[in-house]
């Protein structure tokens, strides 16, 4: 077999053709950035506030869920609303990207039959919608922090570090995910509740210091430790537990389990939308 | 150069046996003891089956065939969506796949955003596409309505502007799926004459449509597919005669009438007799069986085959076949026959002894 085009060559070796479709597509910046942006846009056509919504609901959610359960906890407000609202929005950008990428190839089904593009391209706008959110999202963290008085110095720059984790691996998840629910459609609804699920055993309402006995749990939660590797350093904590280790292994883990089987699944993935 | 070849390409939709997971399923049907309804059958549809085909520059192919022959999947496989399950494929450049006008179109947005997105789909960048959003929009001629956005436009003017976006940027090949129909006559005519142009300097343009006339003016080949299969190719005028005569069933499986009429080798080889064409013109009259486990003596009493042998119609008594094979207790459906949907059971049909009909919940039973 001899073939000389890329785009349609079904005789290369499909671990080299994922990596070139994960480099294509990420050229192809220009197409998931508008794609993305857009996305957000179209939730908010023809209101007067625009995407500027997602920031005031987020607000909303942060003063008032804020002032209720500090008073239930008997914490002090000025300590738990800085610790709510990050958990709160990077959660957000968690589950967001963990749901979004159930569907990534299911909602571009149109997009995937009619026209050749690298599959990648489905995953970056996903992620880019996610960090856009997060973006608005993070107008209500900076308000509370300077309102809160806490201050920056260079450890806050560790979280952006901790949200590129976050990105980086929803990259991998997205890709195998969205080829798994394209193909089981029930793993959709699975996902849906167990992200659900999970809401409630990682510590974003809850600080975990207090119940400092049973901490040791969340060693092997990893949600915990995306979250807590950027909250920690914003509040100006040191990092509660060792969470580079845990990120790095579960980031390299990922991908590198992810490409195969990508290779293998993305071949068939049209069949199944 | 632009070109495409197809080599032996198949393409298998596979069919999933049940939604969920069938281990899984077997183990609740045991634990729960309950009865699942066990699905029987084949686990892929062959869409299309060994098709090969070469174009090259100036090449105009319309595919034709009725609904469900494969004209789509074959636009998609070109337009390198599906990946064959099985041959080879090959082509060289810019591929404009226009099958569907709403790709990528956000109807929230204005003329001029869906100008850039879709051109970004076609993989311009945003430079080129701002230097040619002035010849776009002069093609379109939707004026002012390309700052209002797109769910203010009829579909004839979403057309226009997904025509305009599309061969701007000088594809080397066109995909079409039936939509040119949809614009005005003034448009049309604009349409046509762009094409062209392209055409002439390099292009390849493939066309699925069901209007014989469209076809006939637009395209210098055709291709005649039926169930997945390439039934006749050559120029227009012949694949619409053929089209016209035989239709795009795949009823008849011409490697089984050579086989079971074995004298018939020789005369398969004269160019232009297929054995679609022998049947029909010949053996139909020679009470040769068709085969699938037919027998004309299964028709001697009928009047609709008697008449339409009588006047020397072969193509009417071969329709008549097709029509009552599948209530015929011997019928052995070749290799990809679907049965017809909208089944009428042929109760003016007299049959003959020995060649008994079976009921049509018997027929569905067995072939659905």
């Amino acid at each position: 077999m001899k073939t000389k085009i890329p785009q349609i060559d079904n005789s290369r070796s499909s671990f080299l053709e994922t990596l070139a479709d994960l480099q294509q597509g990420l050229m192809m910046y220009h197409l998931w950035g508008r794609l993305g942006w857009n996305d957000i846009l179209q939730r908010y056509r023809r209101s007067i506030l625009g995407p500027l919504w997602l920031t005031i609901s987020m607000a909303v959610l942060i003063g008032a869920l804020g002032l209720l359960y500090a008073k239930l906890f008997k914490v002090d407000v000025a300590e738990y609303i800085p610790f709510l609202a990050i958990g709160f929005v990077l959660w957000q950008l968690i589950s967001g990207i963990l749901l979004d990428g159930c569907n990534v190839f299911v909602h571009s089904e149109g997009i995937i039959k009619q026209i050749k593009l690298p599959l990648s391209l489905h995953v970056y706008r996903v992620l880019w919608r996610n960090f856009l959110t997060l973006l608005h999202n993070s107008v209500v963290v900076f308000f509370v922090l300077v309102y809160f008085n806490i201050g920056v110095n260079l450890n806050t720059l560790l979280a952006l570090v901790g949200i590129f984790f976050i990105v980086i691996n929803g990259g991998w998840f997205s890709f195998l995910i969205g080829i798994l629910c394209a193909r089981y459609r029930d793993l959709n609804p699975t996902i849906a509740s167990l992200v659900t699920l999970s809401f409630f055993l990682t510590p974003i309402i809850l600080n975990p210091s207090l119940i400092p006995d049973r901490a040791f749990i969340l060693l092997y939660h990893p949600f915990f430790h995306f979250v807590d590797s950027i909250r920690a350093p914003l509040l100006g904590q040191p990092v509660q537990l060792e969470t580079r280790w845990p990120l790095t292994s579960i980031t390299i883990i990922g991908w590198i389990l992810v490409i195969p089987a990508v290779s293998k699944m993305g071949r068939k993935l049209v069949y199944w939308l | 150069m632009s070109y495409i070849e197809l080599k032996n390409v198949c393409i298998d939709f596979p069919i999933p046996k049940s939604r969920s997971n069938k281990g899984f399923k077997r183990q609740v049907q045991h634990t729960i003891g309950g009865k699942f309804e066990r699905s029987v059958g084949a686990s892929s549809i062959k869409a299309l089956d060994n098709i090969t085909l070469q174009l090259a520059k100036g090449d105009r192919l319309g595919l034709v065939g009725h609904n469900g022959a494969g004209k789509t999947t074959l636009l998609r496989v070109l337009a390198g969506v599906y990946p064959p399950s099985n041959g080879e494929i090959r082509c060289k450049g810019r591929i404009a796949s226009l099958l569907d006008i709403s790709l990528g179109f956000d109807l929230e947005a204005s003329g001029y955003e869906n100008i850039f997105l879709r051109g970004l789909y076609l993989g311009l960048t945003k430079h080129q596409i701002s230097k040619c959003i002035d010849k776009i929009s002069n093609f379109t001629n939707l004026g002012n309505y390309l700052s209002m956005p797109l769910r203010t436009y009829s579909s004839g003017m979403l057309m226009r502007l997904a025509f305009a976006i599309t061969t701007e940027v000088e594809p080397d090949i066109i995909l079409m799926d039936e939509w040119i129909s949809v614009g005005d006559a003034r448009f049309m005519e604009q349409a046509k004459e762009r094409l062209e142009g392209f055409i002439s300097t390099s292009s390849i343009m493939v066309l699925a449509s069901h209007s014989e006339d469209l076809i006939r003016s637009t395209c210098n080949k055709a291709i005649l597919l039926g169930q997945g299969e390439i039934l006749a190719q050559g120029s227009v005028e012949e694949v619409y005669h053929h089209y016209n005569f035989f239709g795009s069933s795949a009823f008849f499986d011409k490697d089984e009438y050579i086989s079971i009429h074995p004298d018939l080798e020789a005369s398969m080889s004269i160019p232009g007799m297929a054995p679609w064409m022998h049947f029909i013109r010949y053996g139909i009259f020679e009470g040769r069986s068709p085969g699938c486990g037919i027998s004309l003596e299964a028709f001697d009493n009928d009047p609709i085959f008697t008449n339409a042998l009588h006047s020397k119609n072969g193509l009417a008594a071969a329709e008549r076949i097709e029509d009552i094979a599948p209530f015929l207790v011997s019928f052995v459906p070749p290799k990809g026959w679907r049965q017809n949907k909208e089944l009428n059971y042929p109760n003016e049909f007299i049959e003959t002894d020995g060649h008994p009909l079976i009921s049509i919940e018997e027929s569905i039973a067995k072939y659905s």
